[in-house]
């Protein structure tokens, strides 16, 4: 379970990145958050991986609280709360294999398990043949399902995306957004961050509205209009 | 072995980085090389000159003492209490050691029998301060001719082995901050041309040692490789100057250098190169990684 409890995130040119915002996800759950941009989704995303801290209110996910955290804890956080990127973030010199195996190779998996895991995670996002790949010869939709590979490699509790179809074309967008749903399906929490209305109520989830920082509605399982919302920060 | 193999891989993307950081160590550890072989050495010769007759007193050609004479002579010195060694050096033997060390010059030994040659008495005292005062018991004795002392040499020898001694720990700790320096600002540089990779790590859940350990073993292995290298280089030139050293040490019996001191000497560079390289590569990982 996630819980955002009255969480402010103020930055120090007086930017309030997220202003009092509350919410709960239970696990298992699939969530969009949608506002346009400046209204706090990257802050959120951010602040679950504990990339920043909130200046106050509490985040909790499962039994660990964000704001207490030691920071060698960081690291065991962001193995269980694993993240997409929409500019992928893929090393360039490595190959399709080696960028997912890296995420393995970071919690001491052995070489035997590494080939076994990352095989069956590229499987998943249907880019088994292109193991030996590198980044520059694949399009923007294989990218990122080897961001999304590399995510759920690990079997992560929970998986972030941040604006992850942003660079894709709309049949590109629409297949990431299935393959999320199938992640969903084995259990996984997901939670994405978009500013593409009309895929989010493609897929009639969960969906928390950002506007200035504000959760502005939270719709269970029901369609989001965007209102005329003017993209602005506010400072105090 | 793992790592060191992934290390190995990774290092090979900045050759010239590495020739950079293997040189400046393998110079610092030839300096270490060359000046351990040399207090090693002096150490050697230093005791080769107290252990040999520091004060020879000779007595008239021809003319050998009498038991009782040296017998009371011995007594004397002994009394004082800083005798170490004595030795009489009848003009037989010394007629023998005179044959033994020319037997390769015909001439020299048949112009020389013990009649011309003097006996002598060669002695150590337990300080070189004390050889003082068993010289003037050796100079009032009867017979005496000559006496020989061999306090200033000794000494003087000592005083130079001590000045190598401190200007090669200078030389040596200079040289050795210095390469810890280079082996600093070369991680640096990998760290800042790998900044990308070290944040996707970071995003991935590395913890703090996963993303320090490759620069840390860069830097052991630029210390082991600059150490190793070193240490080949000192032994072949040993062993390349051992014929001529030989010739000039003569009798100090100092070459060859045991195996189990170059083997020490290994084994001491090795270690002190992976510290110098672990240290260097903490320093800049700490300097550089900070989140």
């Amino acid at each position: 379970m996630i819980v955002f409890q009255s969480v402010t995130k103020n930055f120090p040119d007086g930017t309030v990145a997220v202003d009092e915002i509350s919410f709960q996800i239970e696990k298992g759950e699939f969530v969009f958050f949608i506002g346009p941009s400046g209204a706090g989704k990257t802050t959120v995303m951010r602040l679950l991986r504990r990339e920043i801290l909130p200046s106050s209110g509490s985040i909790l996910i499962e039994d660990m609280d964000l704001k207490e955290m030691a920071q060698d804890e960081v690291p065991i956080l962001r193995r269980k709360v694993s993240m997409c990127f929409q500019d992928f973030k893929l090393l360039s010199e490595r190959t399709v294999f080696e960028n997912v195996a890296l995420a393995l190779e970071i919690v001491g998996e052995k070489e035997e398990v590494i080939e076994n895991k990352v095989g069956e995670a590229l499987q998943n996002v249907g880019l088994n043949k292109k193991g030996n790949f590198f980044p520059i010869q694949l399009s923007g939709g294989e990218l990122q399902r080897v961001g999304i590979a590399r995510a759920i490699v690990n079997k992560p509790e929970v998986l972030i995306a941040d604006e992850p179809t942003g660079n894709l074309d709309p049949k590109s967008a629409l297949e990431i957004n299935k393959l999320f749903k199938e992640i969903n399906l084995s259990g996984t929490t997901v939670l994405v961050a978009t500013h593409n209305v009309e895929m989010v109520n493609k897929f009639k989830e969960r969906v928390i509205a950002l506007d200035n920082g504000r959760v502005v509605s939270d719709e269970k399982q029901g369609e989001y209009k965007m209102n005329k919302i003017k993209p602005k920060r506010h400072k105090k | 072995m793992k790592a060191v193999t992934k290390t190995v891989k990774r290092m090979r993307r900045s050759p010239f980085q590495n020739l950079a950081a293997v040189m400046i160590t393998t110079l610092t550890f030839l300096v270490i090389s060359v000046f351990s072989l040399v207090s090693f050495g002096s150490i050697k010769i230093l005791k080769y000159f107290e252990s040999a007759p520091q004060v020879i007193a000779f007595f008239k050609p021809g003319e050998d003492l009498t038991d009782v004479q040296i017998t009371n002579i011995k007594a004397q010195l002994e009394k004082t209490g800083k005798l170490n060694d004595f030795r009489y050096v009848s003009t037989r033997e010394a007629e023998a050691i005179y044959k033994e060390k020319n037997k390769d010059n015909p001439l020299l030994l048949e112009l020389v029998d013990y009649n011309i040659l003097p006996a002598s008495i060669e002695i150590s005292g337990n300080e070189l301060s004390d050889l003082v005062e068993l010289k003037g018991i050796l100079e009032v004795q009867e017979g005496v001719d000559d006496v020989v002392f061999y306090e200033d040499v000794v000494s003087s020898l000592a005083n130079w082995i001590n000045s190598i001694k401190s200007i090669g720990v200078g030389i040596i700790s200079y040289l050795t901050i210095e390469s810890m320096l280079v082996i600093l600002v070369i991680i640096g540089l990998q760290i800042a041309s790998r900044k990308e990779e070290i944040e996707i790590q970071r995003l991935l859940g590395a913890t703090s040692w996963f993303i320090k350990k490759p620069f840390v073993m860069t830097g052991v292995l630029y210390g082991v490789a600059g150490s190793f290298i070193a240490w080949g280089i000192s032994y072949l030139m040993l062993l390349y100057s051992t014929p001529f050293l030989a010739g000039w040490l003569q009798d100090i019996p100092l070459l060859p250098v045991p195996w189990w001191f170059m083997l020490a000497l290994l084994g001491g560079e090795l270690l002190l190169g992976t510290l110098i390289g672990a240290l260097g590569g903490l320093i800049a990982t700490n300097r550089f990684l900070k989140e």
